[in-house]
């Protein structure tokens, strides 16, 4: 007797598949679909249902803004006494996709929970039926059509599914609930312009960024073209800001626009389901100035400040600065004293402020804490690989350079090296926009302008910095010395090694750029290079001609200009 | 200039380069000026969009690997529009990347049209540039370049992705504004979203 509740347990399981109201399997190519009810019986009113689908690894299939293809599941449900149908959207994912497209759905499997009323009973059972238009994407994008039936029995009381109903409820967990049903956790939105830039700016405020994290996404709408979305911390929770431009050209952005959006990988004491709201909104001032409660600009980036100083020192040791750091003090020193290196610090900060000022015709904001994503542009890689490239052939001694430093050391009061010493300050700026330290984004990402512009100087400031302690060294050398201390000699065979660090940052940009360009376009650039320093060395070796050496200077200059255009040419 | 100057040339061209690294923004937007294109098509013969001028051209975004472009193929939709708009030039364009395994050689798609009964110009355009100018986001996209040059249309060709409906029950954008522009209007609607297998860059 003691094996009679084993028994009966056991019989339940077993029985489990039996009782639970499954529909059957519709398989369409890599995708599976049915659709499957939490109840073993239902009652009269709210009906809970699931479409359930499963796909082959690697398909994935839509949210209910399926993005840049493919297009939402379209489910009609029908059935005696079944009314007001409608599909629920789990919080999905991004799929980013070849050409700079981007999807947003779900992969392996997801539940779409759906909704129906039940009405006016007196049977048993009800038959449901679900007519199902969905698409599927790989590499290929696949529609397909799926007649779904079900077989609900019915009952006075609902009865849950002890199979189906967590599978349902854990996708309608993942359902976004309404901002407004979170206690002290707000949601805004405003569009902003910046240097000309629209953008929406979207904040939610009494959440923090989870670990994993953060998403943003729109639902349909056909006012406005939203691009990424960009986050950041601030200093009372999540801000996004997107890019968007108006649908039709020459028409001006909208007063205000309608917009539903869902917030993904937020936290408050834990973590926050995916949070919906929908807002109308207008022009405004955005996350960083609309509170009384934060100082204007970045807080963070105020808190770190000094991170930045660091950021900006330890781009020095990235190879290709480094190269021309070390260059610089082997070869007799950067000279010029405490000028010179107010010369190179000017330098620097003339050459990050020149980044900035560009920054938006390059479609980015100025210093929108991204050192490194102007690099994204391909023809800008590509500029600074043969600016890098022109380093190590000037290392190598096969051009002249206007850098302090490597070759001749004049008297370090010559204006020429003052010069000299603010090309090689702006040099060590531009070489370092290929390096990008990691912490930076995360610090300066979309905070208003006066507090990126204070973290530019610093970072400016903190690449220059080895300039000024050198010179600070030299001084206290020549102090103890009583006298002006003997140059050293030039080191030729450390130039020229350096010269192989230097060509280290070619590596580093031909590596970024052949995920930006396609591989013809990668070769082109390669060759260009690769012509630009053949040009480079036998100009070096013609010790005469005149004419050679200034076809050579053509040859030199056509290759440097290829590069970018090659790589502009060929982008992804 | 003394030689020693003159080897400055490429520090300064590199800047100059990075100075002047600045792409464009709105892509194929309603309104703009259509982007300028010379593109060959599956015969080796270039089309230029300027040869086309005072002209209304309609751009459709085509991969035949495509289940949505091959559906449009099946049920003859552009085939149908062509003939009866009569004096619109009508471009296909394959933007599909010659690395994708969705790419076909330009006999292999001779072959696919003919067997659909597709007879106008269908433009290769493997390293997708034409597609980016653009902004063409899936096959099919839809464009309608007016008389003027600019962008009267872009979207989808017609309201029924899913191919469910009926020919006839279907509102089919590109002929609203094929027919809006004969009229001498602007096409309402302007812009719809596209919908098929993304653009295989």
């Amino acid at each position: 007797m003691r094996g009679v509740p084993y028994l009966c347990l056991l019989l339940v399981i077993c029985a489990g598949p039996l009782l639970a109201v499954e529909g059957t399997w519709v398989v369409n190519g890599p995708s599976r679909v049915r659709l499957i009810s939490p109840y073993v019986a239902a009652a009269e009113g709210e009906l809970r249902l699931g479409l359930h689908v499963r796909l082959e690894p690697g398909w994935h299939i839509y949210w209910k803004n399926s993005g840049d293809a493919g297009y939402p599941p379209a489910v009609t449900l029908s059935g005696a006494a079944v009314s007001e149908g409608r599909v629920m959207w789990p919080a999905p994912r991004r799929f980013d996709l070849p050409g700079g497209l981007v999807a947003f759905g779900y992969e392996d499997e997801v539940v779409y929970p759906l909704r129906a009323r039940l009405g006016g009973m007196g049977a048993e059972r009800v038959e449901l039926a679900a007519d199902v238009d969905y698409v599927v994407c790989e590499v290929d994008c696949i529609p397909y059509r799926a007649q779904l039936a079900l077989v609900q029995p019915l009952a006075e009381e609902a009865v849950a599914d002890a199979r189906t109903a967590p599978l349902l409820a854990r996708w309608e967990a993942r359902v976004p609930r309404a901002v407004e049903t979170v206690a002290e956790v707000e949601t805004g939105g405003a569009i902003v312009r910046e240097n000309g830039a629209a953008a929406l700016e979207v904040w939610f405020d009494g959440v923090e960024p989870a670990p994993a994290g953060t998403g943003l996404f729109f639902e349909p709408q056909e006012v406005l073209e939203l691009g990424r979305p960009r986050a950041r911390a601030t200093e009372d929770g999540v801000a996004w800001r997107v890019p968007l431009a108006p649908l039709l050209a020459g028409r001006s952005l909208p007063e205000r626009a309608a917009l539903a959006w869902t917030a993904t990988g937020l936290r408050r004491d834990g973590p926050l389901p995916a949070l919906e709201a929908r807002r109308e909104v207008g022009a405004g001032r955005g996350a960083g100035a609309r509170s009384g409660r934060r100082a204007s600009g970045a807080p963070r980036a105020r808190r770190g400040l000094w991170l930045v100083l660091v950021a900006g020192l330890l781009l020095n040791l990235a190879p290709s600065v480094l190269a021309l750091r070390l260059a610089q003090w082997s070869g007799g020193g950067p000279g010029g004293g405490r000028r010179g290196a107010t010369a190179e610090v000017a330098g620097t900060l003339a050459a990050v402020a020149g980044a900035a000022a560009l920054a938006p015709l390059a479609g980015h904001p100025p210093l929108d804490g991204s050192w490194g994503p102007p690099i994204a542009n391909p023809a800008v890689s590509a500029s600074l690989a043969v600016l890098t490239l022109a380093l190590a052939l000037d290392l190598w001694g096969m051009v002249g350079s206007p850098l302090a430093g490597p070759h001749a050391a004049p008297g370090r009061k010559d204006f020429t090296l003052l010069r000299r010493r603010a090309v090689t300050g702006a040099w060590a700026a531009l070489l370092a926009l290929a390096w990008t330290p990691p912490w930076l984004g995360l610090l300066l990402a979309g905070s208003e302008l006066p507090a990126r512009l204070a973290a530019a100087a610093l970072l400016a400031l903190g690449v220059a910095l080895p300039g000024f302690a050198f010179a600070w060294w030299r001084r206290r050398r020549e102090l103890r010395a009583g006298a002006a201390t003997a140059e050293p000699a030039p080191r030729p065979a450390l130039q020229e090694a350096l010269g192989f660090l230097a060509a280290a940052g070619v590596v580093w940009l031909l590596h970024l750029l052949a995920r930006r360009v396609g591989p013809e376009a990668l070769a082109g650039v390669e060759l260009a290079l690769l012509g630009l320093a053949l040009c480079a060395w036998l100009g070096h070796r013609a010790r005469r001609g005149g004419m050679l050496r200034a076809a050579l200077l053509l040859g030199l200059l056509a290759c440097a200009l290829a590069a970018p255009w090659l790589a502009y040419q060929g982008q992804l | 200039m003394r030689i020693r100057t003159l080897r400055l040339l490429p520090f300064a061209a590199a800047l100059a380069a990075l100075l002047a690294a600045a792409p464009a923004c709105a892509k194929g937007a309603a309104g703009e000026a259509a982007p300028a294109f010379a593109l060959p098509d599956l015969a080796g013969k270039t089309h230029n969009l300027s040869d086309y001028a005072g002209k209304v051209v309609v751009l459709e975004w085509i991969n035949p690997n495509c289940p949505f472009s091959a559906r449009h193929a099946r049920e003859k939709t552009m085939s149908e529009l062509t003939q009866r708009h009569g004096r619109v030039v009508w471009l296909a364009i394959n933007s599909t990347s010659a690395s994708h395994p969705n790419y076909l050689e330009p006999a292999e798609h001779l072959a696919w049209s003919r067997e659909n009964g597709i007879d106008y110009a269908v433009l290769y355009d493997p390293k997708g540039t034409v597609g980016q100018a653009y902004g063409a986001k899936t096959t099919p996209h839809m464009y309608i370049v007016d008389e003027q040059g600019k962008i009267a249309y872009n979207g989808a060709i017609d309201d029924d992705p899913s191919g469910r409906k009926a020919k006839p029950q279907r509102m089919n954008y590109v002929d609203l504004g094929l027919t809006a522009e004969q009229a001498g209007r602007q096409p309402d609607p302007a812009a719809t979203k596209p919908y098929g297998c993304s653009v295989k860059y």
